[in-house]
């Protein structure tokens, strides 16, 4: 898990974890571009609709609590050691606002 | 510090308290997430509820999977929490 924390692409992850990760990656930052598709990929990779439902709604409650947390100024526990302290970079996108690109960029 | 008034347990009644007891019944402590609503009982009370039911609920999903996707959304969004 310490893996997926500081990268999931180059984490060695069964084929329905690495589904699962560019599904959560892609729903957290584009929501708007989500497709059939998207869907069809998690499907191929073995998850039945239950599954695929369930995953957009852990997706989707960790991008609310993410915003309530971060929009409150919640502060560490006292035992947290933050990824920053442990060496990982946050991602640029994090750090500032994206510029506006046109869209597709990604 | 948080940006809002956190109202601890010392100063918890009603509602709040109830769900403070429920918290540490849960994890033998209140984490700041939850102390985090208290401003809002009700919502925190939800909140919990829809998150023990998405995270530890039934689900064709391993715990270890939920988890993961918990830890990808959160570093996607840079939330450090």
């Amino acid at each position: 898990m310490n893996r997926v924390a500081m990268d999931w692409r180059t984490a060695p992850l069964a084929a329905v974890d690495a589904a699962l990760c560019v599904y959560a990656d892609k729903l957290t930052r584009t929501p708007h571009a989500m497709t059939a598709a998207d869907v069809d990929a998690l499907r191929a990779a073995g998850l039945d609709d239950a599954g695929v439902h369930d995953a957009a709604q852990v997706i989707g409650y960790f991008n609310y609590i993410n915003r309530v947390a971060d929009g409150l100024g919640i502060t560490n526990e006292d035992f947290v050691r933050s990824w920053e302290v442990a060496g990982a970079p946050m991602p640029r996108e994090a750090q500032a606002p994206a510029p506006a690109t046109d869209a597709g960029a990604d | 510090m948080p940006y809002v008034d956190v109202i601890g347990l010392d100063r918890a009644d009603g509602l709040l308290k109830d769900e403070y007891d429920a918290a540490m019944h849960r994890a033998g402590r209140i984490w700041h997430i939850v102390s985090l609503m208290s401003q809002n009982p009700r919502a925190m009370r939800q909140s919990m509820r829809f998150y023990g039911a998405l995270m530890f609920g039934p689900s064709p999903l391993s715990r270890s999977q939920r988890e993961m996707l918990a830890t990808v959304v959160s570093r996607t969004n840079g939330c450090v929490y």
